[in-house]
């Protein structure tokens, strides 16, 4: 949950309202404390001392969690070593990158057998972002000329899209291809 | 020789460098209103929505944002150490970074599509497909050579020389600070010496190589090793990603500049509440940046070695780190001193809170998981739009504090704080809304957009109006003005 595109967006709710709050409660009560002297001169510099540890161990604490549980968000198959032998029953679905299209090496696709996806740019800097039936951007490959990118998934049944994500000319927006991953029996 | 050290004939130069990048920003601004315009009519070709967005990359980031800094810092740092800002280095300064500003604006209305990273090898695949000619490839080349040598020799240079030679004239230091480098706003420069040359020189001297083969002063086979897309682009991100750091950086700095002259408590020396702190943060912050690039590349994972990945995150996280030290110093520095809210102060603050809440959604993208299902959507236009508009903002603050100077009168506060906060309004719902579209999936620079909600659509160009309007208000203070300014 935390890992995906919607979680991205719910963490930076939580992490950046109460900090918006307490910033500006600080900054409202610093220009209150500013139109009265005395207090300003009985500022405990021990106090704020203890604050700024406090304030960098929260801030610790947020930064630990988080990357410790990023870890585990990792697209699967993505940067894995054992992306290098193949799967038991794989398939493949090689994607050339050009301006402004894609050729796919094939365009139906089995469910509940890994998917090889393997994509290559012919021309420019491009991208090739898979989205799942329903719309979310399962994975992005940025595809630069010279370099094949690999991405090992499982599917569910259903039309999936291919999109550049990279902005490559002015053919940019219209960039896009379809497979369809069928399910047994080719329903 | 005494009469010619007015104060209007020294600042001359930066503030030209701030009324040439008023103009950038306009041009710039008319091209990205023409974006949104066009994204809720439907009504342009498709050739058209792109130059317009080329020419608002360009000119805004580097016309706009890079050239308001350079000018502010010169005088920030002129009058701390009491030097001149003139002769040939900072004239040089200026003219190259507005002619090559020129030679890439002609290029893009010549038909040359890029965005500020460049997309290498976008301009030359485009050329040799015909979709531009080849002369204005070589006229854009050049021009990024000039551009380079501004940012990665001149401008470093300029502030070199202000920093470490020549001799203080009393009367030029406007605003005594103590020590050699404190406060800290003065060691933010040092990225700007030390950390951008040496990183962008390979890639100047790259694309200097690729300009001369262009002119057929040396042979494109002599320089295939340079064509290489990896090869450029491992030469490219450092130094891109460390120019926007450090301007990053030369923001915290100008907070930790203005903030404590903003105080309350006047019996005492403008100071932070931790000098050392500060210092800290900065080297902190550089250093980690330095190491942060890969995470322009996670989406290559099968291509390029995991563990430069990892370092990416790491690095990446380490930089929001140094800026929670910033964070806690400029809070505690209004709490211990008490604050003053004037259009310099609040437009820093409000700036300095963008810049802030940007940074965790910064962190996000160089998250290697968070950066697979958000790379290339308008989840990093969140970010550059914030981060950029942040700055501004940071360096607006500057404006307003050096508005007499600038003016030769004082602003019309009402004005100022009215464009402060619509802007900063702006800033934040522009950087939300896109955060939102790009958890939808939507990819960025498309036109047209190929799904959003409508929704989402209107307020965007709600928010974009309102930075316009905002904009428009400054324009107004900056001619009419206010009288006298009471600091």
């Amino acid at each position: 949950m935390w890992g995906s595109s919607l979680g991205a967006l719910l963490i930076l709710l939580y992490v950046t309202s109460p900090f918006l709050v307490v910033f500006f409660l600080l900054v409202f009560l610093s220009v209150r404390r500013g139109r009265q002297a005395e207090k300003l001169l009985n500022t405990s510099k021990k106090r704020l001392a203890v604050a700024e540890v406090l304030w960098l161990m929260l801030v610790a604490s947020i930064w630990t969690a988080v990357n410790v549980s990023s870890l585990s968000w990792i697209p699967a198959g993505v940067g894995d070593p054992a992306l290098a032998v193949p799967a038991a029953g794989e398939q493949v679905l090689e994607v050339e990158a050009f301006m402004w299209g894609y050729n796919l090496s094939t365009t139906t696709l089995e469910a509940g057998r890994p998917v090889r996806v393997v994509a290559w740019s012919t021309d420019t800097l491009h991208s090739t972002g898979i989205y799942s039936p329903d719309g979310e951007l399962l994975v992005t490959l940025m595809l630069m000329p010279g370099m094949r990118e690999q991405v090992l998934l499982t599917l569910e049944p259903g039309v999936y899209t291919l999109r550049c994500l990279e902005f490559c000319g002015d053919g940019h927006a219209f960039m896009s291809a379809v497979f369809t991953v069928a399910g047994a029996g080719g329903g | 020789m005494a009469e010619e050290m007015s104060l209007s004939s020294l600042t001359l130069l930066p503030r030209l460098m701030f009324y040439t990048a008023l103009a950038w920003f306009l041009a710039g601004g008319a091209a990205g209103l023409l974006m949104v315009l066009f994204h809720v009519t439907g009504a342009a070709a498709v050739p058209a929505y792109y130059e317009a967005l080329t020419v608002h990359g360009i000119l805004m980031t580097f016309g706009g944002v890079f050239q308001l800094m350079a000018g502010l810092s010169l005088i920030r740092a002129g009058f701390c150490y009491g030097k001149p800002i003139r002769g040939l280095l900072f004239l040089s300064l200026y003219l190259l970074l507005n002619i090559s500003l020129a030679m890439l604006l002609a290029s893009a209305l010549a038909g040359v599509r890029v965005t500020y990273t460049l997309m290498f090898p976008l301009p030359a695949a485009g050329a040799f497909k015909g979709l531009w000619s080849i002369d204005m490839l070589t006229l854009f080349v050049w021009g990024v050579v000039l551009l380079l040598i501004a940012i990665i020799a001149l401008y470093p240079a300029s502030l070199a020389k202000i920093l470490f030679f020549g001799k203080t004239k009393e009367q030029l230091v406007m605003e005594r600070f103590m020590g050699t480098l404190s406060p800290s706003g003065m060691a933010s420069m040092l990225p700007f010496i030390f950390v951008v040359p040496p990183i962008g020189a390979p890639i100047l001297a790259t694309a200097a190589l690729i300009g001369a083969a262009l002119l057929g002063v040396i042979p494109l086979t002599g320089i295939s090793w340079f064509l290489e897309a990896v090869n450029f682009n491992y030469l490219f991100w450092p130094w891109a990603h460390n120019l926007m750091e450090a301007m990053g950086i030369m923001a915290i700095g100008t907070v930790y500049w203005i903030i404590p002259r903003y105080t309350a408590d006047v019996e005492r020396e403008p100071r932070l509440y931790s000098e050392k702190l500060g210092i800290f943060a900065i080297i902190f912050y550089t250093v980690a940046a330095a190491f942060a690039f890969p995470h322009h590349l996670f989406t290559m994972s099968s291509t390029q070695p995991i563990g430069l990945s990892y370092v990416g995150q790491l690095a990446s996280w380490l930089t929001g780190f140094g800026a929670a030290f910033s964070v806690f110093n400029i809070l505690a520095t209004g709490w211990r001193y008490g604050l003053k809210i004037r259009p310099a102060s609040l437009a820093v603050l409000l700036g300095f809170s963008l810049y802030v809440t940007d940074g965790f959604l910064a962190m996000q993208l160089g998250t290697i998981g968070w950066n697979y299902r958000l790379h290339g959507t308008y989840y990093v236009t969140a970010h550059l739009m914030t981060i950029l508009i942040a700055v501004t903002l940071i360096w607006i603050g500057a404006v307003y504090h050096h508005f007499q100077l600038l003016r030769g009168r004082g602003d019309d506060e009402k004005l100022s704080y009215l464009h402060i906060i619509l802007t900063t309004v702006a800033g934040f719902g522009l950087m939300y809304v896109m955060a939102t579209m790009g958890v939808g999936g939507v990819p960025r620079r498309a036109y047209p957009i190929p799904f959003a909600a409508d929704i989402q659509i209107t307020l965007l160009t709600a928010f974009g109006a309102l930075l316009a309007l905002a904009q428009a208000i400054f324009i107004a203070n900056l001619v009419r003005g206010g009288g006298v300014a009471a600091r």
